[in-house]
């Protein structure tokens, strides 16, 4: 459902964690494992969350590593823009990123389109590129 | 999360709903909540029954419309509706009409589906709309009829889909 590259993608993008809400459906990786949150609820002033199959345990959302999926990822891109965005239009601008003379040898690692996503969101919305060596999210020195 | 258009667009692609094998993550429709009105959910566990010498796939189905409330019951699995996400359509047409070698996959399907919205001229609400157009034409030539509420065989004319 998703691969590893993703899920370490997911883990180094901090501004998209830093933005994630947490509900119900929402997949999560626990070290390598993907789970689902199945159940939210309050306890004293903090919010607690159960994960599928992992019923011994309430969680927190600083324990929890947010996988949006490509929907997710299309609302906060959407999100970054003045005015809503068509499937169409963000297409055209995900091609245009993908298939660019600067950028189509860096997008060549990126074996499915969650990761292609998250790259360009993480381009786009925060000048940010993976290090496949360094396995973070560098600064790209703000061009785009 | 779902549009309405999409959930019909589901409904009505026999085809793709011939395709589920229904597993943990899948999104389905058909779920009645406290109302009786029907809702997304999310699959949590699978398993067969074995019922009139036929199996039957049962789906326990957690609701996903309230952020505080859970259920978790079965249901059989012809009763709901799949609603496949971008990358389970990705993966459905990758694996029936898989790329020409040294491509890379990803820029494959992109560059497949870019040729597709250039060439329909197509007007979706949603990727999940447009990628479901986009399987239902490579896989079964066809395509979303707005008006009609239905997949029609495409007979080469340039159909434009508003949604």
């Amino acid at each position: 459902m998703f691969s590893k590259l993703y899920i370490d993608m997911c883990k180094k993008a901090t501004e998209i964690q830093r933005s994630w809400k947490p509900s119900v459906g929402d997949f999560v990786a626990l070290g390598d494992d993907v789970s689902v949150i199945i159940y939210s609820f309050r306890r004293g002033n903090k919010v607690k969350y159960k994960l599928h199959l992992i019923r011994d345990r309430e969680f927190e959302k600083r324990e929890l590593i947010w996988l949006p999926t490509q929907r997710q990822l299309q609302l906060i891109i959407d999100s970054h823009f003045p005015i809503p965005l068509d499937a169409q239009n963000m297409i055209s601008m995900l091609y245009n990123f993908a298939f660019s003379n600067e950028k189509y040898e860096y997008c060549t690692q990126f074996m499915t389109l969650n990761e292609l996503w998250l790259a360009f969101l993480m381009d786009r919305c925060y000048n940010k590129r993976w290090d496949a060596d360094k396995k973070e999210m560098g600064r790209t020195g703000g061009h785009r | 999360m779902f549009s309405e258009t999409y959930i019909k667009m589901c409904e009505k692609a026999e085809e793709i709903q011939r395709l589920w094998e229904p597993k943990f993550g899948d999104f389905v429709y058909g779920v009645p909540d406290a109302n009786g009105e029907l809702g997304v959910s999310i699959v949590l566990d699978t398993d067969y029954f074995d019922y009139m010498e036929e199996k039957i796939i049962r789906v326990a189905v957690a609701d996903i419309g309230d952020e505080w409330e859970l259920s978790h019951e079965w249901f059989e699995k012809e009763k709901l509706t799949w609603l496949p996400t971008q990358h389970q359509l990705q993966d459905l047409v990758s694996k029936i009409n898989p790329k020409p070698k040294f491509w890379n996959t990803t820029n494959y399907l992109l560059g497949r589906l870019w040729r597709f919205v250039k060439r329909h001229r197509c007007r979706y609400s949603s990727f999940e709309e447009l990628w479901l157009a986009f399987v239902m034409y490579k896989l079964y030539n066809k395509l979303w009829n707005a008006d009609k509420h239905e997949w029609v065989d495409w007979r080469g004319e340039c159909l434009v889909s508003f949604t």
